[in-house]
C-alpha cells in the first residue's frame, strides 16, 4: 500500500528523530517526535503544532445544497451563518451513526465538512440526489496550533486575524492566502499544498520564543480525549452499511449532537432507538488501557466503558462511559479497577486572548519571559 | 364511512390496490383508489392485442393467489385448470411429466434415473413440509417454532437453487425442467439463498392444493372484474386517469397525494401498490425516503421475464395434454445465461414456460410463453431486440415441433416489467418491515411488499390490516 505525504511531511521528517510513523487516512504521519507525554503536556502550558492534513475535507456546493445539508446531517446546517460551523453527525437510514464532523458554511451556496474519517460514497451519493457538486481537498494542508500561547504565536507571526469560536476567516498572510479557523482544539490554518512548508517555517520561527513543539498524532489523540471528543474510527466503529442498526447516537452518548426539531436522514430510527443518553468521563485507577466492558457499582451493572487511554496531564487513565441511569455516588468499578465518574471535558484546552498592545510591544522586544 | 373512518388514498387499481381498498372500505374508511390508466387491472388487464383478442401482459398462471382473499371477499372464481403438471420438453426422447402424484412422477423419472425416481417422493414430501412451516413467516407475522424448520431455513438462506437441485437429483432432464423456476425474481440460480425461492413457490396454495398451478376461467382479467364489483360494493371511490405526481408530506408524515392535474387529495394514510422506486423516489422529495433506500433503488432489477404471445391455427399435438411446459437446455447453463442478461445481452440459453389456451375464436389457440432470463434494458433497446428474442423463441419451438412457424397466425411481445431490485433479506423480514416506509402514513401494498414478487393480494390484505390498526392506535 502506498502512503501519501502531507504538505508538511518534509518538516515532519526533519523533526521526527525517532522515526515513529503511522498511517491515517492513507497519509504517513509522525506518531510522535520524541515523547508523546511531553507533546501532550506542552499543549497545556505552551503550544504545539500538529498536522491535520489527513482529515477528510469535502466541499458541497450548488444545486439545492441547503436542502442537502438539512437532510444529511443531524443538526440543521442550512441555518448556519457564513463562516460559522456546527459539530454534526450523519446517520444511516436506520438511525445508526455513520460519521461525525464539523460542517462549515463557507458561502451562501457552499459548505465544507471536516471529519477524521471519510464517508465519500455515502455523502457524495446523497449530495447527487440534490444536484449538489462535491469535491475533496486531498492535497491541501491543514495545520493545527493548539495551546494557551497559540494566539500569541499567531500574533508574533503577524497573523492578527482572530476568527470567532466555531468560525473561520480568510486572510492574506504576507503574500499567502489561507484560512484561519477555530473549529477544533485550537487554531487551524488551511493552506494549499505549495504553501505548507512556508507556513510551518513561519510558525516555528514565531513560536520559538514560546517553546512551540511539533506534536504527533498520539499526543493529538490524548488532547482530543481530554477535551471530551469521542470520534469515529478511533473511539468507535461507525456504521458502514445503509441499514445497519448500530451504533445509534444513544449507544454512543452523542444525542447532544442531534437536533430533533428538523427532519434528517435516519430520524425515525433515531427516535425509535430510545431516550437520549449522555457520554460521561471516567477517571480510572487502572494502569493500562481497559477494553470496552461493563461498568459496575457494588456489583450491579450501571453502564459500559467505551474506550480509554492514558492522560499525561492528569497522570492517570481516562475513559468514556455510557451510563444507563444517573451517576452513582462514590467509586465504581471496571473489572478490578476502581473508577470515578466525571463530566466532560476532562480538561479543556484554553486559548489565551489576543495579546494587548503592551504585550505585543514586549514580545516584539524580545519575547515573553 | 363509519364515525371512526378516515380518508385513505390507495394508488394503483391493479389486484393489490383493489384488495387493499376493499378491505379498508369494509373497515369503515373513506377510500379513494386512484389509477393512472383509464381502466383497472394493471398487469391482469387485457391490454395486449393479438389477432382479434386482447390478453394481459402479466402472468398467465395463478400460483400464489391468497385463498383467504378469495373467501373473505366472496370472489367466486372458477378455474379451467386447477393443478397443471410440469412437463419438461426434451431435445431427445419424450417429454418428462411431473404431476402431483409422486408415484406417477417416479414412473416417468425412472427411465431417466432410477435414483431420482426413488428420491423424488421423499424430496417433495420434505420440501412441502418445510414450505408449510414457512407459511408462519410468509402468510402471517409469525415465526418458525419448529427447530428442524429453523435449521432448514438457515441452510436454505445460504444455498443456491442450482446447488440445491444439483445435490438432490442427477438427471439432466429433471434439472432442466426446473430451469425456468430457478430463474425466478430475476435472481441468478447461483445466488446464495435462491433455493428459498423454490420453497416460496411450494408454500403457496391454489384451489386448496399446495404448490398447485391454476388457470382462471376467463383469464386473469376475470379476477379484476370480480374485484371491481366487490370494491364498488364496499364503497371504494375509484378514479381513473388520475396519475399521482407527488406525495404531500410535512417532513415526517404523508398527508395526501398530489395528482398530475394538480388536485390534492388529503389522506390520513396512503397505500401504494406501485413499485418501491415509484413510491419512495419518484413521488417524494430527494432523499426523503433515506439515502440508503435511494441507493438501493437507484437501478431497477437488471434481469426479468418477457412474454411472447402466439396465436396458432391449430393446437400442436405436443401441447395436447394440459400442462405447464418448460423448454430449457440445462440447469447448469442458466447461471451463465443470467450473467449474460445482466449485461444487457439476450442469452443463447433461454428458459421458456409455455401454456396453451383455447381462444374460443379464430385462431383457436393462444400460446402464452414466458421467457427467462432476459435483460430489462437490453443493449440497443427492445425496439431492436424484440424481433431477435421472438425469433429465438420460435427457433426453440421449431426444434420440438417441426413446421411450427407455419402454425403461427399472430404474435405479440411484452417486454420485461421494470421491477425493484430483489432483496434476499426481505424474504425473511417481517411483513411490517416490508409494508411500512420511512414516512409515517405511507405504506406499500403491492408486489414491492411481498417476500417474492407475485400476484397474491396478500401484501394488500396485510397492509390494510396494519393501516387500520395504526389509524386506530393514532386515534386512541
Amino acid at each position: 500500500m502506498s502512503l501519501l505525504a502531507t504538505p508538511f511531511h518534509a518538516r515532519a521528517v526533519e523533526a521526527n528523530r525517532c522515526n515513529a510513523w503511522e498511517n491515517r487516512g492513507g497519509y504517513t504521519l509522525a506518531r510522535h517526535y520524541g515523547s508523546i507525554a511531553e507533546e501532550a503536556v506542552a499543549a497545556r502550558f505552551g503550544a504545539v503544532l500538529a498536522d491535520l492534513s489527513w482529515h477528510w475535507r469535502a466541499t458541497f456546493s450548488g444545486g439545492d445544497v441547503d436542502a442537502f445539508v438539512a437532510q444529511a446531517f443531524s443538526r440543521n446546517g442550512a441555518a448556519l451563518a457564513i463562516g460559522m460551523s456546527l459539530d454534526v453527525l450523519w446517520l444511516n437510514d436506520t438511525g445508526a451513526v455513520r460519521g461525525r464532523g464539523r460542517l462549515v458554511r463557507m458561502a451562501a451556496d457552499r459548505f465544507l465538512l471536516l471529519s477524521p474519517q471519510d464517508d465519500r460514497d455515502w455523502l457524495f451519493f446523497a449530495a447527487s440526489l440534490y444536484g449538489v457538486a462535491c469535491s475533496e481537498h486531498a492535497p491541501d494542508g491543514l495545520l493545527a496550533l493548539i495551546g494557551p500561547t497559540a494566539r500569541k504565536i499567531l500574533t508574533a507571526a503577524g497573523l492578527d486575524a482572530d476568527p470567532p469560536p466555531s468560525g473561520l476567516v480568510s486572510v492574506s498572510w504576507r503574500g499567502i492566502d489561507l484560512t484561519l479557523s477555530r473549529l477544533g482544539l485550537g487554531y487551524e490554518l488551511w493552506c494549499d499544498a505549495d504553501s505548507g512548508l512556508i507556513i510551518w517555517d513561519r510558525l516555528v520561527a514565531a513560536g520559538r520564543a514560546f517553546a512551540l513543539l511539533p506534536a504527533g498524532q498520539a499526543a493529538l489523540d490524548i488532547l482530543e480525549a481530554e477535551s471530551g471528543l469521542f470520534l469515529p474510527g478511533r473511539d468507535f466503529a461507525p456504521a458502514r452499511e445503509g441499514f445497519a442498526p448500530q451504533p445509534t447516537p444513544q449507544a454512543l452518548g452523542l444525542c447532544s449532537l442531534v437536533d430533533r426539531s428538523h427532519a434528517f436522514n435516519g430520524k425515525a430510527g433515531f427516535l425509535a432507538a430510545g431516550r437520549d443518553t449522555q457520554l460521561s468521563g471516567l477517571l480510572m485507577g487502572a494502569e493500562t488501557e481497559i477494553a470496552p466492558r461493563v461498568l459496575t457499582h457494588r456489583g450491579a451493572a450501571i453502564g459500559n466503558i467505551l474506550s480509554s487511554r492514558y492522560s499525561p496531564a492528569l497522570q492517570r487513565m481516562i475513559g468514556f462511559a455510557l451510563l444507563s441511569g444517573s451517576w452513582p455516588s462514590g467509586e465504581v468499578e471496571a473489572g478490578s479497577a476502581p473508577c470515578r465518574i466525571v463530566g466532560l471535558p476532562f480538561l479543556p484546552i484554553g486559548l489565551s486572548p489576543a495579546p494587548t498592545a503592551t504585550e505585543r510591544a514586549t514580545e516584539g522586544a524580545g519575547g515573553p519571559v | 364511512m363509519s364515525a371512526l373512518g378516515q380518508a385513505i388514498v390507495v394508488i394503483g387499481a391493479g389486484l393489490n390496490g383493489l384488495v387493499a381498498a376493499t378491505y379498508l372500505a369494509r373497515a369503515g374508511h373513506a377510500v379513494t383508489l386512484v389509477e393512472a390508466d383509464g381502466s383497472p387491472g394493471g398487469m391482469c388487464a387485457n391490454r395486449v392485442p393479438i389477432s382479434a383478442f386482447a390478453v394481459p401482459p402479466g402472468p398467465h398462471l395463478f400460483t400464489a393467489l391468497d385463498p383467504r382473499i378469495i373467501k373473505e371477499l366472496d370472489l367466486n372464481l372458477a378455474f379451467v385448470a386447477r393443478d397443471l403438471p410440469l412437463i419438461g420438453l426434451r431435445a431427445e426422447g419424450p417429454p418428462l411429466l411431473l404431476p402431483r402424484d409422486v408415484h406417477e412422477a417416479r414412473r416417468h423419472l425412472a427411465p431417466l434415473s432410477q435414483r431420482d425416481g426413488e428420491r423424488f417422493a421423499a424430496f417433495r414430501r420434505e420440501h412441502f413440509a418445510f414450505a408449510r412451516a414457512m407459511r408462519a413467516l410468509w402468510w402471517e407475522e409469525g415465526e418458525l417454532t419448529d427447530e428442524h424448520a429453523r435449521a432448514t431455513l438457515r441452510r436454505m438462506q445460504v444455498t443456491s437453487a442450482a446447488a440445491w437441485l444439483d445435490g438432490a437429483f442427477e438427471s439432466e432432464s429433471l434439472l432442466a425442467a426446473y430451469a425456468f423456476d430457478v430463474l425466478a425474481a430475476g435472481l441468478s440460480p447461483s445466488a446464495a439463498g435462491s433455493a428459498l425461492l423454490f420453497t416460496w413457490r411450494a408454500a403457496q396454495e391454489m384451489c386448496g392444493l399446495q404448490g398447485a398451478v391454476a388457470i382462471p376461467d376467463g383469464g386473469p382479467s376475470r379476477l379484476i372484474d370480480a374485484m371491481m364489483n366487490t370494491a364498488e360494493a364496499a364503497g371504494v371511490a375509484i378514479r381513473f386517469e388520475s396519475a399521482v405526481r407527488a406525495l404531500e408530506t410535512d417532513g415526517e408524515r404523508v398527508r395526501g397525494v398530489v395528482l398530475a392535474s394538480g388536485e390534492k387529495l388529503p389522506a390520513a394514510a396512503v397505500l401504494s401498490s406501485l413499485s418501491k422506486r415509484q413510491t419512495l423516489i419518484d413521488f417524494l422529495p430527494p432523499g426523503r425516503a433515506g439515502f440508503a433506500t435511494a441507493r438501493a433503488l437507484e437501478k431497477p432489477q437488471s434481469c426479468g421475464e418477457a412474454k411472447v404471445l402466439l396465436t396458432l391455427s391449430a393446437l400442436p399435438k405436443l401441447f395436447e395434454q394440459p400442462g405447464r411446459y418448460v423448454i430449457a437446455e440445462r440447469l447448469e447453463t442458466s447461471a451463465s445465461a443470467h450473467a449474460a442478461a445482466r449485461t444487457g445481452v439476450i442469452p443463447a440459453d433461454l428458459a421458456l414456460e409455455i401454456v396453451a389456451l383455447p381462444t374460443g375464436g379464430t385462431p383457436p389457440v393462444l400460446l402464452s410463453i414466458l421467457v427467462r432470463p432476459v435483460p430489462v434494458e437490453p443493449i440497443g433497446g427492445w425496439k431492436d431486440q424484440a424481433t431477435r428474442l421472438v425469433q429465438a423463441v420460435l427457433h426453440k419451438l421449431e426444434l420440438h415441433i417441426p413446421q411450427f412457424t407455419g402454425l403461427v397466425a399472430g404474435l405479440a411481445f411484452v417486454p420485461p416489467k421494470s421491477r425493484d431490485p430483489f432483496c434476499m433479506s426481505a424474504m425473511v423480514s417481517p411483513w411490517r418491515a416490508r409494508i411500512q416506509t420511512p414516512l409515517k402514513g405511507l405504506y406499500l401494498c403491492g408486489e414491492a411488499a411481498e417476500p417474492v414478487p407475485c400476484l397474491s393480494g396478500r401484501a394488500a390484505r396485510i397492509a390494510a390490516a396494519l393501516v387500520v390498526a395504526d389509524l386506530q392506535e393514532a386515534k386512541t
